[in-house]
């Protein structure tokens, strides 16, 4: 059984404008899957309905055992701890230093404490920025702070990562020191989706690419390269 | 847990609260104003009230006796007159108890002391203080004791008659009422709107904030709940802002009041220490009510969990 299963799933805004187009899409778990296609593509919005941060306007999704299209909104909180994320503009409270920032997400869900502050310089460690959790997020390079956003969608140890353009503001540098990043948190066991329009980056990893383009899924290959 | 989660969204609200500290200012200061509209109209209901109840003690029948009656005489007409319709108690005062009365009441007044001495007796007779049940029943106990019957006994009957005073009274406190209604309810819906207005920014500057947290799993609770402590805390300032000018301003305003209830041992003061909790926790208590109403309403309006 796949982890995450798209099924037939369409999303149609208000007159009639339809952003993505019956997808049926399989992750299983453990999966690294690259997402790809030009703006515009229906990437971004599978993947806020994944979330759900966007209702589905047809067809199913289901994580895991759990199908989420009708979910209540006092479930949604619990999926969301199971889904990580982490985006382009990485979304860092520029009033809390690195740690704090990591700390938030916990502290939001009610976790105690003293977990919290075993919990945070592990979260660190792993993203490698250990020595800077007293910083400021102003005070980090872009890819530090995509960094410490991934920390922190790594603090409720979900089961999925979704990275949605993660290196879009990066340079080619910091975008290799993210992909690393996401690989090694892959190799840990998490099931990480990557939406990027970046070539190079999926042409690096060599894992399986899906590819987007008006809506629908036109291509999804095992060890896939960036087609369109 | 429980009581974690509750600390940690205390916690954020109490944030809120001071990260838009002059917004946060500015709504006590109009909650303020709407509850301290509140507490005068408030205090001119008590103060109307307590006169209202003054007059209406001292609305009474006397009726003044012959002094050649024996006390068995009295006696038997107080009971005949508590039996009539309409009345509600008798008291007899004696000769030397109007007297005693008199002289307390004019203590000061040396030319009439002298005057009791030099008449050497008791000038003042017997009487009987008569309360009906209704403003009617002065009347017809009145006209009954007209009657030939008593000419015997009675010297003479009279009404105190303050009914005129009370409606006048009435009609006044009417009017101020209505007004001071009418002000309070602009107040309120201006401290509704201020509130509303308030939370409403509050959710626009922290939105990056509440996006966090809905993205890492935050519960509906860590998401509103520090709304909802913040407008709580507007409530619980404005009310304790309230009752620190009202009671300021009471020890300014008692003495004329009690200058107003001449002759009653009547003070706001007192009033104030007996019900003071009760007239500002019910304010409290409505104020806050209002204030989560209008920040929930700006919630459902602008946040999105």
């Amino acid at each position: 059984m796949p982890l995450i299963d798209f099924r037939n799933v369409s999303k149609i805004y208000l007159g009639n404008l339809e952003v993505v187009k019956g997808v049926n899409l399989s992750i299983e778990d453990g999966e690294f899957v690259s997402i790809v296609g030009q703006s515009g593509a229906g990437k971004t919005t599978l993947i806020r309905m994944l979330i759900v941060e966007e209702k589905v306007s047809r067809g199913r999704i289901v994580v895991g055992d759990w199908d989420i299209t009708h979910i209540k909104n006092r479930e949604i909180p619990i999926l969301r701890k199971q889904i990580g994320v982490v985006f382009q503009d990485f979304k860092l409270l520029q009033r809390k230093t690195v740690s704090e920032n990591v700390a938030f997400a916990l502290e939001v869900s009610g976790v105690k404490t003293n977990k919290i502050k075993a919990l945070v310089p592990q979260l660190l460690h792993i993203v490698g920025l250990e020595d800077k959790a007293s910083r400021w997020p102003k005070e980090l390079s872009g890819g530090e702070q995509q960094r410490v956003a991934i920390a922190r969608a790594l603090a409720h140890r979900p089961k999925i990562l979704v990275a949605d353009e993660p290196t879009g503001d990066l340079d080619s540098i910091n975008t290799k020191e993210i992909i690393v990043l996401l690989q090694k948190i892959n190799e840990f066991g998490t099931t990480v989706i990557l939406v990027t329009h970046n070539k190079e980056v999926v042409n690096m990893l060599k894992k399986r690419v899906v590819t987007m383009d008006h809506g629908e899924i036109i291509s999804d290959q095992e060890r896939g390269r960036y087609l369109i | 847990m429980l009581l974690l989660s509750f600390y940690r969204i205390l916690k954020f609200g109490l944030q809120n609260f001071v990260r838009n500290f002059w917004l946060s200012l500015v709504t006590i200061t109009i909650i303020t104003l709407s509850l301290l509209s509140v507490s005068i109209l408030g205090l001119i209901t008590i103060i109307s009230q307590k006169a209202l109840d003054n007059l209406e003690q001292k609305i009474d029948i006397g009726v003044y006796l012959k002094p050649k009656l024996t006390e068995r005489q009295i006696l038997d007409l107080k009971s005949e007159v508590e039996s009539l319709p309409g009345v509600k108690a008798v008291a007899y005062i004696t000769a030397d108890e109007a007297l005693q009365k008199f002289k307390e009441k004019y203590q000061n007044n040396e030319q009439i002391g002298e005057a009791l001495i030099l008449l050497g007796v008791n000038p003042l007779g017997a009487s009987l203080r008569i309360k009906a049940f209704s403003d009617k029943d002065y009347q017809t106990v009145l006209d009954t004791l007209e009657n030939e019957r008593y000419q015997d006994l009675i010297q003479e009957a009279r009404f105190e008659d303050y009914r005129q005073v009370i409606s006048g009274l009435n009609e006044l406190t009417l009017k101020v009422k209505r007004a001071g209604i009418f002000t309070s309810l602009i107040f309120l819906i201006i401290a509704l709107l201020v509130v509303f207005n308030t939370i409403r920014i509050n959710i626009y500057t922290q939105r990056e904030e509440i996006e966090i947290k809905r993205l890492v799993g935050a519960t509906n609770a860590f998401i509103r709940g520090p709304f909802t402590i913040e407008s709580i805390l507007y409530a619980l300032l404005a009310t304790l802002l309230t009752a620190l000018i009202f009671c300021i301003s009471l020890r300014w305003i008692d003495p004329y009041v009690s200058t107003l209830f001449n002759g009653s041992d009547f003070s706001l003061t007192t009033y104030f220490q007996q019900y003071g909790l009760i007239f500002f926790g019910t304010q409290f208590l409505s104020a806050t009510i209002l204030n989560i109403l209008a920040s929930y309403v700006a919630m459902r309006r602008y946040l999105k969990v």
